[in-house]
């Protein structure tokens, strides 16, 4: 792979000398004016040593620099004996044809495997400014819960070197994302030292009272929520492209606060196109009505039977009224799948986990209010005037139901105008039969 | 009220944020994490 020398290399060889016995190797790379090589350096004592290098640039597709390479020079200039700040300085003002004067790392790695991509569901807020322990802050990839990452390799576990969904095209290098052990084992510290800290609090008299809320606020997570795990660290989910069948359309469940309008919105998907949607026909204990039909009102079943479903976990939801049983089972859902319209469903936080195990491949939406202004606009044209205490109590509801189930969603409608959010959801209801969606990989395994 | 504030104060001598016996219950990960020291600078060339 190397070329015959020409005549500016000879300073190179004048120079070798200098560095006695050492083996030395010289590599040439082109570097383009203002665009990284994709490699970091740090210091190592005196010497500058190859810390990384990042897929997607020069430097990597040249297979010239490798990891624990010691610069000497860089066209002739001393690099031993700077620091790195000023090695970057240096290297972000050259460019064209670059000698490199290395010792070449001691290292011996397996020959490069072949690339594979993981694709990644982010569970977490990451923000590289904000964090000390990011190896080289240039790389460092910004991101937010929800968005899917492209991980091409994962060689250093504890950093991952990805690009962002969208950005591939205008972002030629690789960022760095924390592993997912990493990031899991620097939450439980975190929740360690939070835990820590409360003790001290209780030391101040008027804190008292601020932690018997608290102390109030996880009782509710673990009743209410009983399907949120407080245990449970999320960091990434791996994820698959999967494209709906025309004929086995995925279940649309709707997820959001009471008086949100996610009935209101079911309601006119029906009304509107019955030939495309139905809802799944419910079991229920109460006995039949005359006007109504078994299997087309309600699967009507004896109490014992009821009972048994529920132990074989049949249901995805159920409950109680009026001293009779209710339920949503996974197989009349799996019916109308298999009648190939597309299931419409608005269901509470607590079967999403559930849902999620089964095989119906659900498409997720979380349907939230507004602001208080426009959730009361919203209301009052239903003829409601609810108390701004109300409102409050509904905007942070969605809230609580977002922080504890957002890593299960697909997407969120902000419902300000009804025609606007109904408009929006048959736009994402059409999105899926022409374009695949990601989803979790083990629906697919 | 003076032995109410006493007691309290002895308390927090006893329940400040540094107590590695308790951490070390908690498992020797969250041990390691503290005493981890950043990784050196990185800078991209």
């Amino acid at each position: 792979e190397m070329m015959p020398e020409p005549a500016s290399d000879d300073y190179f060889y004048e120079n070798i000398g200098l560095y006695g016995d050492e083996t030395v190797k010289i590599v040439r790379i082109e570097k383009a004016r203002d665009i990284p090589l994709g490699a970091t350096v740090r210091n190592d004592g005196d010497s500058v040593i190859i810390s990384r290098i990042v897929k997607g640039g020069a430097a990597e597709k040249s297979g010239l620099l490798h990891e624990g390479d010691e610069i000497l020079q860089i066209n002739g200039m001393e690099i031993r004996g700077k620091d790195v700040n000023e090695v970057f300085e240096l290297l972000a003002d050259m460019h064209g044809n670059l000698s490199f004067l290395l010792i070449p790392g001691q290292q011996s790695k397996p020959p490069p495997s072949k690339e594979t991509v993981v694709h990644v569901k982010a569970h977490f807020d990451y923000d590289p400014s904000d964090d000390p322990y990011v190896p080289c802050r240039e790389l460092g990839l910004s991101f937010q819960k929800g968005d899917i990452l492209h991980v091409i390799s994962q060689e250093d576990p504890n950093w991952w070197q990805a690009y962002r969904d969208g950005d591939e095209d205008n972002q030629p290098l690789a960022g760095l994302v924390p592993g997912k052990s990493f990031q899991q084992q620097r939450e439980a510290m975190k929740q360690t030292i939070e835990e820590d800290k409360e003790p001290e609090k209780s030391g101040k008299l008027w804190c008292a009272k601020k932690n018997k809320k608290k102390r109030k606020k996880v009782l509710y997570n673990a009743n209410k929520n009983d399907d949120y795990d407080n245990e449970e660290i999320l960091t990434y989910e791996e994820m698959s492209l999967y494209h709906q069948p025309a004929n086995r359309k995925r279940p649309i469940i709707l997820i959001g606060p009471q008086s949100c309008g996610q009935n209101e919105l079911r309601q006119r998907l029906m009304t509107n196109e019955p030939e495309r949607f139905a809802a799944a026909v419910p079991h229920t204990t109460r006995s039949r009505r005359e006007n109504e039909l078994a299997g087309r009102d309600y699967h009507f079943v004896s109490r014992q039977t009821f009972d048994a479903d529920i132990s074989a976990g049949k249901f995805i939801e159920f409950g109680e009224f009026e001293k009779n049983l209710y339920g949503t089972s996974i197989d009349s859902v799996r019916q109308v799948i298999n009648s190939s319209k597309i299931c419409l469903l608005c269901l509470h936080t607590q079967s999403l986990k559930m849902l999620r195990n089964s095989d119906l491949k659900p498409y997720i939406i979380f349907i939230a209010p507004p602001s208080q202004e426009r959730l009361r606009a919203l209301l009052a044209k239903e003829g409601r005037n609810p108390k701004p205490e109300e409102l409050r109590e509904i905007i942070e509801k969605a809230r609580e139901m977002e922080q504890n189930n957002g890593h299960f969603f697909d997407t969120a409608i902000v419902n300000t105008d009804l025609d606007k959010a109904y408009q929006e959801l048959l736009r994402l209801i059409n999105k899926l039969d022409t374009e695949p969606q990601w989803v979790p990989s083990s629906w697919l395994r | 009220i003076t032995a109410v504030l006493v007691t309290m104060r002895n308390k927090r001598a006893t329940q400040g944020t540094y107590s590695p016996s308790r951490q070390e219950k908690d498992g020797a990960r969250v041990e390691m994490w503290n005493v981890l020291k950043l990784p050196p600078t990185e800078r991209l060339i």
